[in-house]
């Protein structure tokens, strides 16, 4: 399953993608991660995961909506594929899975 | 609103590596970040900032293609080039392993030649103060000779010292050559030569290394020792020996004070022990009535005066400013005409041609004539590896051609060529090293040297690779213009314009060749009519034994007395023994016209000097005891003094001379009552020295000088001379050498040059001569169908032996006659320096014309002959 398998940062800037929804870009996903999560990444690491995500086919992207603002430079907007969709499901399901199997103890109990 | 950018470079940058598909989007991003900051920061913090944003993306998922790695075309061609090379190399084995093995042995020559030259440049390097360091010397010009000695009298010290604020310190070293004073300790026992005397400030104006001791008091003592470690190995072994008494000429004990490390070869002053100059002086100032003073004594240049001045000081001023002393001190009434002389301590070894020298110095003319011999041998190594690569290169043309078709540049073609050369080259280099790593401890023994390759010396390898890449470029050079020339349709032929440059290559190699090689002839000549040349005295069977001035007139004859019972010695002698070097003095004409004063040559002899060495009195009568009442008044001259004092031989009996012996206060007369033939008692490399032969009295000089009667049972000779010698002085140890090595001995520097520039020169012909069989090779390859054609068509064996030779013995022919007049010029240029020389024969000339007629004859012919002898069916088998 290594070509679907997410890391943690693939999932949360899968995440954002899909929180975003139709402006999902590099810069965007940036500052939407640096809202919900508090930290903030490097522009060069966001870029790098979506370069990822896409060849592992999680994401698809489009060009668009160049601004007077980037320098006239247009965005490239990212969409999740289906891949992405069941990649975000699967690992939820594992997260799920493994959460139940946590003994009640464990949450309760004592101190350690 | 306007777009504020970065700096374009910055963007450029970042265009440069970034994947064309992420760039818009990446950099937009980034633009959007970078007006931000403006609005917040300052343009150059913005700068920054976005400078650093765009090497974060420098990773390889942002990165174009090729960006890290933009040659990778290129790589690949090398990386074909390399392979065409091994297999052309392969292919022709012969001429790769003739070029390969060529240059592998004379980059090896060159290497060893270059070690050597690169020692002698370094004498004296090591002191850290040396550039300011001056040794002081003496010239005394009077009409009729010029005498320039390396020495000063020992009171020059304090008047530089206290008059010449530019002088920060003076050292003085001082070594009396006549005599071999012993040393003691426990039961070792031996005469040394290395003992020199020297002073604290030696250590000051020097780096000498010490291993213990302190040397701001290791002579402060005149009671004190030091020794370096060979000598500590050679009395103590392991033992420590500081703090221990050793015995000095029998009569002083000395405490060592100090080890020094071994005096570093490249010095131009050599010593084992040192001692203070103090103890010396104080040895002379307890002579009784004879007490002398050696620290007042402006007469005697004894001392090597060193000055470490202060380095802003202009040394041309200094030497004019120091004349002072010469014209306050050392010209007197009795001798003027003396003058200081400055040099440079880096000068010593090399350009000092003075006498009296600490060491045997090398010159300049031995470096330079070495060093182009290296040139040479490189330059005929070279030839032949232009001659045999472009002599490939025209075989290759059609592939070159085909290279050409499918797209190749011409630079590329020539990055072939270069890879190619580049890879033979660098064979050879390796081979090269290997040879003189071998060979090395041979051309140590050889050189008297002690010379190491160090492979960690950046230096070395950088010279290396650029002898490499220069020799590679040089070779490469004529087939890549060849290439740039070649046309991809036409019919490719270089021929013409490539054998006219081969031509003018191996013409040049055989001119160099046969240079050298009239050279080693001549200098074999010169060498061994100086060797064979009748010195006009007898030097065969002569046993010198050394006492060092110890052995006093009684003891003498209790030895005489003692020899005269063995019959296998037929002679004894004391005094000047022929053949070793003397002193030499001023003398003047009693009665003479003028004031003029000659600088002759002062021989101290014993009873019976003429019988003993074979000398005939020409003129007058010898000196006799029973005739002269005072046999000191009385002196023989030789025939060259003689002249010198402008008489005839028979004028000059009962002229008088007088001279100021050393150490005396008066003048004394002489008067002449023979006339000596001349004999090369000095170094044939000069006139006979015109000299004045007196006999001594009661002094026995350092050495005893034996005749025998032959070499048979020489050991059980010796063994007798020896008993009769501890009966005679018992305290000192029976040291011989004879008196034909110790001639020897002055023409074995020049000896060992000229076998050294033997063998390099053999050398060069061999890597001239195996570059001429591969060229043979080739054109008989080539010319493999005419041949079988020829010969089909009833040419005969002669006739297609002479066409292949032909050319290549017109060539040298040539070369042969070029090299007659430049030879003649040369060897008569280098036998200028010698008194004594021979003639340059026309038979020098023709051994070596026929010598390389015969090498040309075997490199080539062998070919040739192969050539003739082919069957032709199987030559046009494939037509």
């Amino acid at each position: 399953m290594k070509g679907t398998y997410l890391g943690e940062f693939e999932e949360l800037v899968l995440l954002t993608v899909g929180i975003l929804n139709d402006d999902a870009h590099a810069l965007a996903i940036q500052k939407e991660l640096e809202n919900q999560s508090g930290r903030q990444p490097m522009i060069s690491s966001v870029h790098k995961v979506l370069v990822r995500l896409e060849d592992k086919g999680c994401l698809v992207s489009q060009m668009g909506g160049a601004t007077a603002e980037r320098g006239g430079r247009r965005k490239r907007l990212y969409e999740m594929t289906a891949t992405g969709k069941k990649a975000l499901a699967t690992s939820r399901e594992l997260r799920n899975k493994m959460w139940d199997n946590v003994p009640q103890v464990v949450w309760e109990g004592g101190n350690s | 609103m306007t777009q504020i950018y970065p700096p374009r470079w910055m963007m450029r940058l970042f265009h440069w590596f970034c994947r064309e598909e992420l760039c818009e989007a990446i950099e937009g991003d980034l633009l959007v970040a970078y007006a931000d900051r403006r609005k917040r920061m300052s343009r150059f913090r913005a700068n920054f900032l976005y400078f650093l944003n765009v090497l974060t993306f420098f990773q390889p998922f942002a990165m174009r293609k090729g960006t890290l790695n933009p040659f990778e075309n290129t790589t690949n061609m090398f990386i074909n080039h390399f392979k065409i090379g091994f297999r052309v190399m392969r292919r022709h084995l012969t001429y790769s392993s003739i070029n390969i093995i060529g240059l592998a042995i004379g980059l090896s020559a060159v290497i060893l030649i270059a070690l050597f030259i690169k020692d002698e440049l370094s004498y004296d390097r090591f002191h850290t103060n040396g550039e300011n360091i001056l040794r002081l010397s003496y010239k005394l010009e009077t009409p009729n000779s010029t005498r320039r000695a390396a020495k000063m009298p020992f009171p020059v010290k304090d008047v530089l010292a206290s008059e010449y604020p530019e002088v920060i310190h003076v050292a003085r070293f001082y070594n009396w050559g006549g005599d071999t004073p012993l040393l003691e300790y426990g039961n070792h026992k031996y005469t040394e030569e290395g003992i020199y005397f020297a002073e604290t400030d030696v250590f000051k104006v020097f780096d000498f290394e010490f291993i213990s001791g302190n040397p701001a008091t290791a002579l402060k003592d005149p009671r004190s020792i030091i020794l370096t470690e060979k000598m500590v190995m050679k009395y103590f072994g392991n033992e420590d020996p500081i703090g221990k008494v050793m015995r000095y000429k029998n009569e002083d004990d000395l405490i060592v004070t100090a080890v020094m490390k071994d005096i570093p070869d490249n010095s131009h002053i050599m010593f084992d022990v040192l001692l203070p100059i103090e103890l010396q002086r104080q040895r002379w100032m307890g002579w009784g009535e004879y007490s002398y003073d050696l620290e007042k004594d402006w007469n005697w240049a004894a001392a090597w005066v060193y000055a470490y001045i202060s380095p802003e000081t202009d040394k041309a001023a200094f030497e004019k400013k120091v004349q002072a002393i010469a014209d306050e001190f050392l010209n007197t009434d009795d001798q003027q005409g003396f003058t200081l002389e400055v040099q440079p301590l880096y000068d010593i070894h090399l350009k000092s041609d003075k006498s009296s020298e600490a060491r045997a110095n090398g010159n300049m003319t031995q470096i330079y004539g070495f060093g182009a011999v290296a040139i040479l041998i490189l330059f005929i190594a070279c030839i032949n590896f232009i001659n045999l690569t472009s002599a490939q290169a025209n075989e290759r043309l059609k592939e070159l051609g085909l290279r050409k078709i499918m797209g190749a540049q011409k630079h590329q073609l020539i990055s072939q060529f270069l890879t190619e050369s580049f890879i033979l080259i660098s064979i050879a280099s390796i081979i090269a090293l290997i040879i003189s790593w071998s060979t090395l401890p041979f051309f140590n023994e050889f050189m008297n040297k002690k010379l190491v390759i160090n492979l960690s010396n950046v230096s070395f390898i950088a010279t290396s690779i650029g002898v490499a890449l220069f020799i590679a470029m040089l070779a490469v050079l004529k087939p890549s213009l060849s290439v740039i020339r070649v046309n991809a349709v036409q019919k490719f032929d270089l021929n013409k314009s490539k054998q006219r440059f081969n031509r003018m290559m191996i013409i040049g190699q055989f001119v160099v060749c046969n240079l050298l090689f009239i050279g080693i002839l001549v200098v074999n000549d010169q060498l061994d009519y100086l060797k064979n040349k009748d010195l006009g005295f007898d030097k065969e069977e002569m046993l010198i034994l050394r006492h060092g001035r110890n052995l006093s007139k009684d003891q003498f004859e209790i030895f005489e007395n003692k020899l005269a019972s063995i019959p296998a010695v037929n002679n004894i002698h004391r005094g000047y023994i022929a053949g070793t070097s003397a002193y030499t003095n001023t003398f003047k004409i009693v009665g003479g016209e003028d004031e003029e004063t000659y600088s002759l040559g002062i021989k101290w002899i014993g009873d019976g000097f003429t019988d003993m060495f074979g000398l005939d009195v020409i003129h007058g009568r010898n000196l006799d005891r029973s005739i002269s009442s005072n046999i000191k008044s009385s002196i023989l001259i030789n025939a060259s003094a003689a002249k010198a004092l402008g008489w005839t031989h028979k004028e000059s009996i009962g002229k008088t001379l007088s001279f100021l012996p050393g150490g005396a206060d008066e003048p004394e007369d002489i008067k002449v009552v023979g006339v000596l033939a001349d004999a090369n008692f000095e170094s044939l490399y000069d006139p006979v020295l015109p000299s004045v032969f007196r006999m001594s009295e009661n002094s026995v000089g350092s050495e005893v000088c034996l005749k025998l009667a032959g070499s048979e049972n020489l050991l059980e000779t010796l063994d007798r001379i020896e008993s009769a010698w501890d009966l005679a002085i018992p305290d000192w140890p029976f040291e011989f050498t004879f008196l034909n090595d110790k001639i020897q001995e002055q023409y074995n520097k020049e000896e060992r040059l000229a076998s050294a520039t033997k063998y390099f020169t053999l050398l060069a012909i061999f890597i001239a001569c195996s570059g001429l069989f591969g060229l043979a090779s080739f054109v008989v390859q080539q010319r493999t169908k005419e041949i079988g054609v020829r010969k089909v068509l009833g040419a005969s064996l002669r006739s297609i032996f002479l066409l292949i030779s032909k050319r290549f013995l017109w060539l040298i022919g040539i070369s042969f006659t070029l090299s007659i007049p430049a030879g003649y010029y040369l060897a008569n240029q280098w036998l200028q320096d010698f008194a004594h020389r021979i003639n340059v024969s026309p038979i020098i000339f023709i051994v070596a014309g026929i010598t390389s007629l015969a090498m040309v004859l075997i490199a080539v012919g062998s070919q040739s002959l192969k050539a003739a002898h082919a069957d032709p069916v199987d030559t046009l088998r494939y037509e």
